[in-house]
């Protein structure tokens, strides 16, 4: 056997015509092997990315109400949007409750949930404006939504309802109003688009009767910068904010104690309302902080969302019903991506 | 042939890659809240007592637990499911007393104190319902089923326990 090992080694290969021993071409392929420690690569950058949740929840979390049928209950908290854009969430709650009436009816059925997006710009060191839903001014609605700051101050309240794709700059808003205090009732309507810019723009009217009716094809639009904007802007609205200011008062007690009610926008021919949202896709506004105005006046807003629980009043009693509201991503949304797809 | 290990280690990196795809989120968050809901108005308890010194009747003890205008409201008696009386009532604050309820035509009729009463003495003393409804949306806040064999003369049913009970009717006058 090793006698056959040493004869092969001594053995010529003919090659082109050449005879080349064995052990030659053997040499050869060990360092053409060699050559295999060439780079595969020029280098690598490492890097850690730390990514923020997009939209946190912050404030209560947990929360405990006690009501009487005909009454509401109503919990806040808030949805800080992280991105720099306008994210769309799935806002939703989830009703639990006690077993069902004798008579088969489900007790969850007596109680309706409707969900306010707002925010509150606060100036300076000045009390804020408390913003709450209350008991509703027409018998159409489930509830009104009040604005109301204690002694004098310039703080804002903004509460924003989701719009439908039709919404324009011929757009119409009416609204019930009633007022407690001396603001008039002529403050500013909003618009919020996709990509978080907000516009606004002044000179609602009262028609007397506590109607107010805002025609957004005769008014102008401004950005947060008080510049004038093309009117345009408001066919990509995704949401209409009615902003409640609180400006010194002439006399009374309250700067603003303010209600609005049945929200209507009209779309082509008739009026739809907005502001009775159960679950329901809202757009959350990038949470501004300290964003310039004017010269003298800086806001940092909070989105905060309002749970606003209605109970009927023939609902069967128990300490049990639960309300579990969820924000979710909304995956319809084109850069959201669904774990589940 | 892959060996029942190199299967188990190819499984495992399976389990361990669909858990990482799912680290993008469902949910921003959930807010849970709980709800304690009681009835607006409710029959707590039903007394059999001595009326007029001659014969006995029941005074139902109303309990109001939000102020609302209680003039929609309507309070009826049945007997074996034959409408006895009903009157609408206005009653402002906590309790109201309703003194003898086949008098009472208007509001003015019915005294506010701390309690309630329904006088159902016209009643036989069988098959009984008391019933509190809210006439605006037709429908029933409380219904308690009662029958005079449930109770003696001086004692009180309790409408939430089902039975008799001592009375609560302490410093009110009928």
């Amino acid at each position: 056997m090793k006698q056959k090992a040493k004869n092969a080694f001594k053995h010529k290969v003919e090659l082109f015509g050449k005879t080349v021993p064995t052990m030659l071409l053997i040499g050869l392929f060990l360092a053409g092997s060699g050559s295999a420690a060439l780079l595969t690569t020029f280098g690598t950058v490492s890097g850690t990315a730390d990514v923020d949740q997009a939209v946190t929840l912050t404030g209560s979390s947990d929360y405990d109400v006690s009501a009487v049928g005909g009454e509401m209950a109503q919990h806040s908290f808030y949805a800080d949007n992280n991105a720099n854009q306008t994210v769309n969430v799935d806002l939703g709650t989830a009703i639990s409750g006690p077993e069902a009436d004798s008579d088969g009816s489900s007790p969850v059925e007596g109680v309706t949930v409707n969900h306010i997006v707002y925010s509150q710009w606060t100036y300076g060191d000045t009390p804020e404006v408390n913003f709450s839903a209350a008991e509703p001014l027409t018998d159409s609605s489930e509830y009104s939504i009040h604005f109301k700051s204690e002694g004098s101050t310039q703080d804002y309240a903004v509460a924003y309802f989701p719009v439908s794709d039709s919404f324009s700059s011929d757009s119409q808003i009416k609204y019930d109003y009633e007022a407690e205090a001396s603001n008039p009732g002529d403050d500013e309507l909003w618009v919020l688009l996709e990509n978080g810019s907000k516009y606004y723009a002044h000179g609602a009217t009262s028609t007397g009767g506590g109607e107010v009716t805002f025609d957004l094809s005769d008014k102008t639009l401004r950005d947060l910068s008080q510049n004038e904007v093309d009117d345009s802007v408001a066919d990509e609205a995704v949401a209409i904010g009615i902003g409640q200011g609180a400006p010194t008062p002439d006399s009374g007690e309250y700067a603003v104690d303010t209600y609005i009610d049945d929200v209507e926008v009209k779309n082509s021919d008739s009026f739809s309302n907005v502001d009775e949202l159960g679950n329901s896709t809202v757009p959350l506004a990038p949470t501004y902080s300290d964003v310039s105005v004017s010269d003298d006046m800086s806001l940092s807003t909070n989105l905060g969302v309002d749970v606003v629980s209605s109970f009927a009043i023939n609902i069967q009693p128990a300490s049990d019903y639960g309300l579990d509201t969820h924000v979710d991503p909304d995956f319809s949304q084109e850069d959201q991506i669904d774990p589940e797809a | 042939m892959i060996s029942r290990k190199a299967f188990a280690v190819i499984l495992l990196g399976l389990v361990f890659g669909a858990a990482g795809s799912s680290a993008v989120l469902n949910s921003f968050g959930t807010v849970s809240g709980t709800a304690d809901v009681e009835r607006p108005l409710e029959i707590k308890e039903i007394h059999y007592e001595e009326y007029g010194g001659s014969h006995s009747g029941e005074y139902v003890l109303l309990e109001a637990r939000t102020e609302i205008d209680l003039s929609e409201w309507n309070m009826s008696a049945y007997e074996d499911g034959e409408n006895f009386n009903n009157v609408s009532t206005s009653i402002e604050g906590k309790f109201a007393i309703v003194t003898n309820i086949s008098s009472v035509e208007t509001p003015e009729d019915i005294s506010v104190f701390e309690v309630g009463t329904i006088d159902s003495s016209g009643l036989a003393n069988s098959g009984e319902e008391i019933i509190v409804e809210y006439m605006p949306e037709d429908v029933f806040v409380h219904r308690v089923d009662y029958s005079e064999s449930d109770c003696s003369v001086g004692e009180a049913y309790n409408a939430s326990k089902g039975d008799c009970d001592s009375a609560d009717l302490d410093g009110v006058t009928t």
